[in-house]
C-alpha cells in the first residue's frame, strides 16, 4: 500500500471513528507490519512533540518548587504537631529525610528538562511497545480460538488500533485532562481482531483482545511476588 | 455547520429526549462510523464546558485570594459539626483534635504564602490556561464515562440474547450523553443533586431506547442491561464495604 503521509493522516481518521473499511485497509495492505510500524511512530511522535510543548508550557505555569518546599517546612516548623516531634532528635532526623526524599520525587516528576527529553524517546517506545504486545498475544490467543487471520493482518490491523492515542495531542495543554483513551484505544483493537479473525465469534474476539491485558497483570503480580520475595532474601541476609 | 443542518441537529436532539425511535434508527444505520456519535458527546461536553468558562470568566480576571482566617472558620464550623454526629469522645480524642486544630490554625498563613508564589508565566496567564483546560476536558470526561458504561451495556445486552453490533449500539447510544447537558447548570446551588439525579435518569432512558432498537431485545431485558453494569458496581461497592467492616471489626478484637 505504501502510504503517503496525507493517506495515513486520513486512515488514522478513520480509525479513530472506528470504520471496519479502515481497519481492512491496514490489515490488507502489501506490508502490513512495515505501515504499521510507519503508523505507530508517526502517532508516537506527534504525541511525543505535543508532550514536550505541554511539558514546557507546565514548567512555565510551576512555582518553583525549592521555594515551595522551604514555605512549607517553615509553616511545618511553626505547627505544635512538630513541636511534640522536637523533643525526639531521632523523629526529626526521619521526618527531615523524609521530607527531602518526597521533594526529590516531586521534583522528579515536575515539568524539567531532563523529562521533557525522555519522554521525546520514550512515548514513541512506549506505543511500539505496547503495539507489539498487544498484536503478538492477542494473535496468539485469536489463533488458538480458531481464528483465521494472519500474523501481518493483525499487525496492520492493531496498529491502526492505536489512533486513539492520537488524543494526546490536547497534551500540548497540560491543563487538559485527556481522558476515553485508554477505553477507545479498546474498542478499538477489538474491532480490529473482530475484522482480521472474521470468522470467531464476538465472545472468542473479546477473549484474544482481553487476553493481552490479562496476561500483563499476571505477569505484574508475578514479577511483584518475585521482587517481595527477593527483598526479603536480601533484608533478611542483612539481619541475620 | 449551516442553519438547516444545525436545526436538524436540533430535531434529532428532541427526538432522542422525547424517546423517538428516528435518531436512533438514523444513527444507528450505514456506514458504520463513530463520527456522529463523537460529534454528538463532543458538542455535549463543549457546551456544559462552555457555560461553567462563562461562569468562570469572573476569576479569570482577578486571581482567587486565599484568606487564611475563612479557612480556619470553615474547618472550626466542619469539626464542630463532626462533634455534633459523635466525633471525638474521650479525653484522649478531644486533646488529638484540639492538637489537629491548633496546627491547621498555626498552618494557615503557610498557604496563604503558597497561593502567592510566582510562576515563570505571569499569573494571568496560568488562569487563562487553566480555564481553558477545565473547558476542554470536558468533552472528554464525558466521552470516558459514555464510553465505559456503553461498553458494559454492550456486553450485558449481548449475553443477554441481543443481536446488534458494537457501531450501531455506541452510535445510537450517544444519544444518552444529551441530557447531561443539564450539568451545565449545576453551578446553581441546591440544583447539583436535583440535575444529576434528572440527567442521569433520564440519560438511562435513552440508553435501553438505543439498546431496545439496535439489540432487538424486548423492553425487560434492555432495562436489565443497562441496569446490570450499575447493579455489579453497588454489588461490590457492597461486598467490599462489609469485608472493609468485619476487617475493622476483627482488628478491634484482636
Amino acid at each position: 500500500m505504501n502510504l503517503n503521509l496525507q493517506e495515513t493522516l486520513r486512515l488514522i481518521g478513520r480509525g479513530l471513528f472506528l470504520e471496519p473499511d479502515a481497519y481492512d485497509e491496514a490489515a490488507e495492505s502489501d506490508n502490513p507490519f512495515v505501515d504499521g510500524l510507519f503508523l505507530v511512530i508517526l502517532i508516537g511522535v506527534v504525541i511525543a512533540i505535543a508532550g514536550v510543548i505541554g511539558q514546557a508550557i507546565g514548567w512555565a505555569m510551576t512555582p518553583d518548587l525549592s521555594e515551595i518546599k522551604q514555605i512549607i517546612y517553615d509553616g511545618l516548623l511553626q505547627s505544635p504537631m512538630f513541636g511534640m516531634l522536637q523533643e525526639n532528635a531521632d523523629a526529626i532526623a526521619q521526618f527531615k529525610e523524609s521530607y527531602e526524599q518526597g521533594w526529590r520525587i516531586a521534583e522528579f516528576f515536575s515539568p524539567n528538562i531532563t523529562n521533557i527529553f525522555i519522554g521525546l524517546f520514550l512515548r514513541p517506545l512506549g506505543l511500539l511497545i505496547a503495539w507489539l504486545w498487544f498484536a503478538l498475544i492477542a494473535h496468539g490467543a485469536a489463533k488458538a480460538l480458531g481464528g483465521n487471520g494472519s500474523l501481518q493482518e493483525t499487525l496492520g490491523a492493531t496498529a491502526l488500533a492505536l489512533s486513539p492515542a492520537l488524543l494526546h495531542v490536547f497534551g500540548v495543554l497540560p491543563t487538559i485532562t485527556v481522558a476515553a483513551v485508554g477505553v477507545w484505544i479498546l474498542l478499538a483493537r477489538y474491532v480490529a481482531v473482530r475484522r482480521v479473525h472474521e470468522n470467531l465469534t464476538w465472545g472468542r474476539s473479546l477473549a484474544a483482545v482481553v487476553s493481552p491485558m490479562i496476561l500483563s497483570w499476571l505477569l505484574l503480580i508475578v514479577l511483584g511476588v518475585f521482587a517481595a520475595f527477593l527483598m526479603s532474601l536480601f533484608i533478611g541476609g542483612f539481619a541475620s | 455547520m449551516t442553519t438547516a443542518s444545525l436545526s436538524s441537529w436540533i430535531s434529532l436532539a428532541k427526538d432522542a429526549l422525547t424517546l423517538k425511535p428516528e435518531p436512533f434508527q438514523r444513527l444507528a444505520s450505514p456506514p458504520a462510523s463513530l463520527r456522529s456519535a463523537i460529534a454528538i458527546v463532543v458538542v455535549v461536553g463543549l457546551l456544559i464546558g462552555g457555560v461553567h468558562a462563562l461562569v468562570g470568566i469572573p476569576g479569570l480576571v482577578s486571581a482567587p485570594q486565599f484568606n487564611a482566617d475563612e479557612f480556619v472558620g470553615q474547618i472550626e464550623e466542619s469539626l464542630s459539626m463532626s462533634q455534633m454526629f459523635g466525633g471525638a469522645q474521650t479525653p484522649e480524642e478531644q486533646e488529638a483534635m484540639a492538637l489537629i486544630l491548633e496546627s491547621i490554625r498555626r498552618f494557615a498563613p503557610t498557604i496563604e504564602k503558597l497561593s502567592q508564589v510566582q510562576t515563570p508565566l505571569p499569573g494571568f496567564f496560568v488562569r487563562l490556561l487553566q480555564w481553558l483546560g477545565d473547558w476542554l476536558s470536558r468533552p472528554f470526561a464525558r466521552l470516558a464515562s459514555w464510553l465505559f458504561i456503553s461498553v458494559w451495556i454492550m456486553l450485558f445486552a449481548r449475553l443477554l440474547g441481543g443481536q446488534g453490533n458494537l457501531l450501531p449500539y455506541l452510535s445510537a447510544s450517544a444519544l444518552s450523553t444529551i441530557p447531561h447537558l443539564l450539568h451545565a447548570f449545576d453551578f446553581i446551588p441546591c440544583l447539583g443533586a436535583i440535575i444529576w439525579l434528572v440527567a442521569g435518569v433520564w440519560g438511562l432512558v435513552i440508553q435501553v431506547k438505543a439498546v431496545e432498537i439496535t439489540h432487538g431485545l424486548s423492553q425487560g431485558k434492555s432495562i436489565l442491561a443497562v441496569a446490570l453494569p450499575y447493579l455489579l458496581v453497588f454489588l461490590l461497592a457492597g461486598v467490599l464495604f462489609l469485608l472493609s467492616i468485619l476487617l475493622i471489626a476483627f482488628g478491634a478484637n484482636a
